[in-house]
């Protein structure tokens, strides 16, 4: 049965970013995917097909029964990075189930900088 | 200043080199205080200086906006370099960037007194991390004990800081950079 | 975290080449910050043009950030800015329209500061104009022994040429200026 969703995907990854921004050790979602390389990533990114992304903000959704999130962000060194990913995957998956009622299948977090002061 | 441009250089019609009258225009000899055409060389010559050691301590600075410019244009072709996976659950996959670790870790050597980490790599080898840095260091600091001491910095941050644990650190000193 | 203070000396230029090459901005802006005024003074005293001095510095760096790679190993970074500055300078000139002198624009001697006399501001001023009347390259030769204090050897790697050339551009120069210098005594 095709999902028929009263919220659409732009306004998730808002949903999304807005709930990555306000984790403490976020300095701020990068723009665009900065040019994400490796085969690491890229294999990571391949359960993810289908995703569109929101230049913008620096999240990807896909949304069918439950909803996948990637999001490309900057952390500061005062806080662990791991840590802080976690941070922003409970954060984003509880923001988004409370606004879609879907569950969230995974939450991808991609550190793309270190901010060392 | 009148004078005849030869094979050997520029002769003053008394015969004398003006790169020689330069190179000694701190002294000044016998025929030089005679000689109309060396004085004249001479006055001419410590002009020029004068007005090149203004030039030499000039410090005319370009635009502040030049070196927005330029850093503007560099940010634009970073490469971002590999994403490491680190270990995560099911909440979902955690990369990190490959580059942002060797600059925490780097961090962390630098605080080292005498230290400047050089080259750092980091690889990903499934739940840690095999990193490779190259450190160049103050003659003075140089120890037996030095490279511990950075090796447990270093391992600290990765845990600390990133949340990644240290498979292999090899670390080498391949520099002094004060002498 | 304890935060620890490092306060330290400059880092190093093959430090923060290294660094740079592996992807670290912060390192290269420390270098851009410590060179870029050097190429511009050298620039614009061979263009007396400062839009065009600023265009050719950041080419320049731009330039550089892009071949770190393939800087040598101990070769120096700021030699390899004076060599690419000197062709960048010398390419701008040639592809201007012939011209019997370079023009220069308003270029004066800037505000002269207040412990500075008139004079002097004058004598500098007077030798800027003294050099757009040497020919391209006894200006960039001069320029880079004496205000710039490069060796004769890195000279001649700016510029592409032996040392006897560079020398004998050198003492010609010497003689022009100093002709055109005399009034000023």
């Amino acid at each position: 049965m095709t999902a028929e969703h009263v919220i659409t995907k732009p306004v998730v990854a808002a949903v999304a970013a807005h709930a990555a921004s306000g984790v403490t050790g976020v300095v701020r979602l990068e723009p665009g995917i900065a040019g994400l390389v490796g085969s690491v990533a890229r294999a990571a990114r391949q359960r993810f097909k289908g995703l569109d992304p929101v230049p913008t903000e620096g999240v990807r959704v896909r949304m069918e029964d439950q909803v996948w999130v990637e999001v490309d962000v900057v952390t500061s060194a005062v806080d662990q990075a791991v840590a802080v990913a976690r941070a922003v995957q409970r954060s984003v998956a509880r923001a988004i189930t409370e606004a879609t009622g879907l569950p969230v299948a995974a939450v991808a977090v991609f550190i793309l900088d270190i901010e060392l002061s | 200043m009148a004078m005849n441009e030869t094979d050997q250089g520029y002769l003053l019609p008394c015969g004398r080199d003006v790169e020689a009258v330069w190179d000694r225009l701190d002294e000044i000899d016998a025929h030089e205080l005679e000689c109309p055409h060396c004085l004249g060389a001479r006055e001419s010559l410590r002009a020029l200086r004068a007005a090149t050691e203004e030039m030499a301590h000039d410090t005319e600075e370009p635009s502040r906006a030049l070196f927005g410019r330029i850093m503007s244009a560099v940010r634009a072709e970073v490469r971002r370099g590999e994403l490491l996976p680190v270990p995560s659950d099911a909440a979902g996959p955690i990369h990190v960037s490959g580059r942002a670790i060797a600059a925490v870790l780097r961090f962390a050597a630098d605080t080292v007194p005498g230290v400047r980490a050089r080259h750092c790599q980091v690889v990903a080898r499934i739940d840690v991390i095999d990193v490779e840095m190259k450190l160049a260091v103050s003659h003075v600091n140089l120890t037996v004990d030095l490279v511990d001491v950075v090796r447990e910095r270093v391992t600290t941050a990765a845990a600390a800081r990133v949340g990644v644990r240290v498979n292999r650190l090899d670390i080498t000193v391949e520099d002094l950079y004060d002498l | 975290m304890t935060h620890i203070e490092v306060v330290s000396a400059p880092l190093d230029d093959v430090t923060l080449v290294t660094r740079a090459r592996e992807g670290d901005v912060r390192a290269y802006e420390t270098l851009v910050l410590r060179y870029q005024g050097q190429m511009y003074r050298f620039a614009l005293r061979m263009l007396a043009n400062r839009s065009d001095a600023e265009d050719v510095v950041q080419e320049v760096f731009l330039t550089a950030w892009r071949r770190l790679d393939q800087l040598q190993e101990g070769a120096a970074f700021v030699a390899w800015l004076y060599k690419a500055t000197t062709n960048r300078c010398l390419n701008v000139i040639r592809a201007r329209k012939p011209q019997t002198e370079v023009e220069p624009d308003a270029h004066e001697a800037t505000d002269p500061l207040p412990e500075r006399s008139a004079e002097v501001g004058e004598q500098m001023a007077a030798l800027s104009r003294a050099l757009l009347r040497l020919t391209d390259e006894q200006r960039a030769c001069w320029l880079l022994r004496e205000v710039h204090s490069r060796s004769y050897d890195e000279i001649a790697q700016h510029i592409g040429s032996s040392v006897t050339v560079v020398r004998g551009r050198i003492a010609r120069a010497r003689v022009q200026l100093a002709e055109v210098m005399a009034p000023w005594r």
